[in-house]
């Protein structure tokens, strides 16, 4: 770095320190954007949520959405007539709040937190996000940042013009001013979020939950990106703190309370019947890792044990790497024995037993397939693969 | 833009499509694809081809699209380009749904579904897989559905043939339900119907 | 403007003075129209539904920051609202208002889904192989050979009857409408950019898009683009005179 790189990222660093911008909490009564850049967020937001609603990803599901809205509203507590919680059909663990109000849970989250706690634990960060006006904090700071950043760009510009500097490094100023911003940008949203966790997390103990759940979605979390070594943004730019400090704030808030409700007999009733639904979209993403991390996870739970060794047996055959074959067969056994595997399980396993040369066994499978959905609409083929054909 | 929101699904295809010169399917003219099977059209069709794939449309891909494999073998996946994976990061290839030589009609079906799912779709269902003909050998059909990100419901139907090689072929047809895909349906079960194998 | 030395004052006036020629030559609006391939029924008295217009108007800040303007926003869609009820009241038609249900979280009735979902499809289909959107410059735009070259031929079928049967309408008239305009401080900036390093920046651009849809046929028969730089959109009478030019070739 030569002596005008530093001064143009020390320069810009000590502008850009002075200018963040803070907005008052909303007031509950008045959920209403309070000045023009706000009223211009809530339109374009207006129109994010109704593209939202309309388009094929909101879960059409009245009970399903019911369900999110109320655990919402209990977590929101004097928020709640703000809010709107939408399912999205989305796989991955993520959930969104525009400054409106419209939050969006994805259906990867739904999969992956065990427990009605752990949910409120999201949801009680995302209303925060609203509630703190985080997004006119955003827009506010990087109006200020950018306005000054470009009195930093011009003189550097012109400083070229004058003979400071050659032309290439000039772009290359360029550059470490938009990474100053950049991180600095992130930097301060990483404030937000942690805010959002710390504040989060007082609203889902108001409302009578375990705090100690909120800790538990990010261990879950880690423990799932290191199983697949799934790749992480630089910590520079990250826009979310690191889960593992994360984990270790939120734990040390929630202490030793062991009161509060988890609520995962709830959650399992709410969400039971869209589980299958839900292990398939990530399938069809080939995210064979993170399905059998999740599907291993919910067999320690137990609900529905059969659908999940099903859906194991399902990762396998899709995969197909050597000696996939043989834990494919397993797992489609381990569900047949099982309670909760759907009738599938005897097809698909007839159809790895047919790939591993074992007809008879395959037949046998195949059969039972029959017997158990003798109308399904896919008999002829099966009846045909008895016969020897297809 | 509005339009740009809800950029639908197959968009990808559109942006493909643009990049070969689009050519004529003659009503009438028996046309070979590949080598491998001949099919005959009584419509007239805009045609965009790849190696092992061709892709037909009238209206406009979003809005129905015929498309004709040929010789896929093990490792190739639906795209447009089925074996040239070289030019797709390791990364994003390992994630693309891919024939496998072992593979039963079933799981050909699933392909086609975990495939729309990739290309967009936010469900895609393949159902009544059933015995069929391709040409003079046995092969297997099947019914799809599929809602776009945009909600829009597609339907599709497709007609498959694994041969002694291994090698799939396999003629799909997609379309929105809402009059883009009847408007092509009794044409195409013609088309079916037509295939000729040439090998 | 204090604290600005006299040569920097001298080197921004005369950028101004440079630049008023260069804006001049890019302020310009241009429309596109096109009709259906098979013409158009032209029907007594028609009414026509106006669709919810989908308007949004930005400000550039000085730094170039996209600021959403809630206010430009909320005029520009009172103008385009206003100049097609006279547009379609001057062709002896009547204007009706598609009415939002209420306290739902889906902005229209379900049962016209059908019809908006089918419709976003077919006009991305118009925007490609008509208007050629998307395109880079000197590629070559993706054609259909099962098309003809000029004039519209695409339908949204029989998704449209629910819209007839509920606003007893002939046609659905869409209207979309996109702008981003500077702020003073963004001009003064294009200005010195200019006068510096001979950049010249469109103060403001923008893109409406309307739409006539038969709902007797479902055919769409008619569309318009509208694109334009350096006018004012936040200016009432600018935005009422470009909403008139996008309107004017209307068929009916």
């Amino acid at each position: 770095m030569n002596p005008v790189h530093i001064a143009a990222v020390g320069l810009a660093a000590l502008l850009i320190a002075g200018c963040a911008f803070e907005a008052p909490r909303m007031a509950p009564a008045r959920a209403a954007p309070q000045q023009p850049a706000e009223e211009g967020l809530w339109e374009i937001s207006r129109k994010f949520e109704e593209a939202v609603a309309m388009s094929g990803r909101k879960v059409d599901d009245p009970a399903l959405e019911a369900y999110l809205q109320d655990v919402g509203c209990r977590v929101a507590g004097p928020y709640c007539d703000g809010i709107r919680v939408y399912p999205v059909a989305a796989p991955d663990f993520n959930a969104s709040m525009s400054p409106n109000g419209f939050m969006q849970v994805w259906t990867g989250l739904l999969l992956r937190v065990e427990n009605e706690a752990q949910l409120a634990a999201v949801l009680g960060h995302e209303v925060m996000h609203y509630a703190e006006r985080h997004s006119l904090e955003r827009l506010e700071t990087t109006r200020r940042t950018a306005n000054l950043l470009l009195a930093v760009q011009f003189g550097l510009f012109a400083g070229g013009h004058t003979g400071f500097s050659s032309g290439p490094v000039r772009v290359s100023l360029g550059d470490v001013t938009n990474l100053v911003a950049g991180g600095y940008l992130a930097a301060y949203s990483r404030e937000h979020e942690e805010e959002a966790d710390r504040e989060g997390l007082r609203l889902m103990q108001t409302a009578g939950y375990h705090p100690g759940a909120a800790a538990r979605v990010w261990q879950n979390l880690v423990a799932e990106q290191e199983a697949c070594k799934l790749p992480r943004p630089a910590a520079l730019l990250a826009s979310h703190p690191p889960s593992t400090e994360r984990m270790a704030y939120l734990d040390q808030l929630a202490g030793s309370d062991a009161s509060g409700a988890n609520g995962e007999q709830q959650f399992l009733d709410a969400t039971l019947a869209y589980r299958g639904r839900w292990l398939r979209a990530e399938l069809a993403l080939r995210h064979f890792c993170r399905v059998r991390v999740v599907a291993e996870r919910l067999l320690e739970r137990g609900a529905n044990p059969g659908e999940l060794h099903y859906y194991l047996g399902e990762v396998y055959r899709l995969r197909n790497e050597p000696g996939d074959l043989d834990k494919a067969i397993e797992a489609y056994e381990n569900a047949i024995s099982a309670a909760g595997a759907p009738p599938e399980a005897h097809r698909e396993l007839g159809l790895v037993l047919q790939r591993a040369n074992r007809d008879a066994e395959a037949r046998a499978a195949f059969q039972a397939y029959l017997d158990r959905v003798p109308g399904s609409d896919d008999a002829a083929m099966v009846r045909a693969y008895l016969a020897g054909a297809g | 833009m509005t339009a740009a929101r809800c950029i639908p699904l197959l968009l990808a295809i559109v942006l493909a499509t643009g990049c070969v010169s689009s050519r004529t399917i003659h009503p009438g003219e028996p046309r070979d694809i590949f080598g491998e099977y001949r099919v005959m059209s009584a419509a007239k069709w805009t045609r965009a081809g790849w190696r092992n794939m061709e892709l037909w449309t009238v209206d406009g891909p979003q809005l129905q699209q015929l498309r004709l494999y040929a010789d896929l073998e093990d490792g190739d996946s639906l795209y447009e380009r089925p074996r040239q994976a070289v030019l797709v990061r390791p990364s994003v290839r390992k994630y693309r749904p891919k024939f496998h030589a072992q593979m039963l009609p079933h799981d050909v079906a699933e392909l086609v579904s975990s495939t729309l799912v990739q290309w967009g779709a936010v469900e895609a269902d393949a159902t009544a897989l059933r015995p069929a003909r391709f040409g003079d050998r046995d092969g297997f059909r099947f019914d799809i559905r599929f809602v776009s990100q945009g909600g829009l419901v597609y339907r599709g139907l497709a007609l498959g043939h694994i041969n002694a090689e291994k090698r799939l072929h396999l003629i799909l047809y997609l379309g929105t339900e809402a009059h883009y895909f009847p408007k092509f349906r009794e044409e195409v079960e013609a088309i079916l119907a037509s295939v000729e194998l040439t090998r | 403007m204090p604290g600005t030395t006299r040569l920097a004052r001298h080197r921004i006036r005369a950028a101004l003075v440079l630049l008023i020629p260069a804006l001049a030559l890019s302020a310009c609006v241009s429309v596109k129209p096109m009709r259906a391939a098979g013409g158009v029924e032209v029907r007594d008295n028609p009414r026509v539904l106006l669709m919810a217009p989908d308007v949004l108007l930005l400000e550039i800040t000085t730094a170039g920051v996209p600021i959403p303007r809630a206010d430009w926003s909320a005029r520009a869609h009172d103008t385009l609202v206003e100049a097609s009820a006279a547009t379609v009241a001057a062709r002896g038609g009547e204007l009706v208002h598609y009415v939002r249900p209420a306290d739902a979280r889906l902005p229209v009735a379900p049962g016209h889904l059908p019809a908006l979902r089918l419709y976003q499809v077919v006009l991305g289909a118009i925007l490609t192989y008509r208007y050629k959107f998307g395109t880079p410059r000197g590629a070559r735009a993706p054609s259909l050979v099962t098309k003809s070259d000029d004039g519209l031929e695409w339908t949204l079928g029989d998704t449209v009857a629910p819209l007839r049967a509920d606003y007893d309408a002939d046609y659905a008239l869409f209207l979309t409408f996109r702008a981003a305009s500077s702020n003073s401080g963004r001009a003064m900036v294009s200005a010195a950019a200019f006068a510096l390093f001979g950049v010249i920046e469109a103060t403001s651009q923008s893109v409406g898009l309307a739409t006539l849809v038969d709902l007797h046929s479902g055919e769409v028969v008619w569309t318009n683009l509208l694109s334009g730089s350096a006018f004012e959109v936040g200016e009432p009478e600018e935005m009422h005179a470009n909403t008139l030019k996008l309107l004017e070739t209307l068929p009916l």
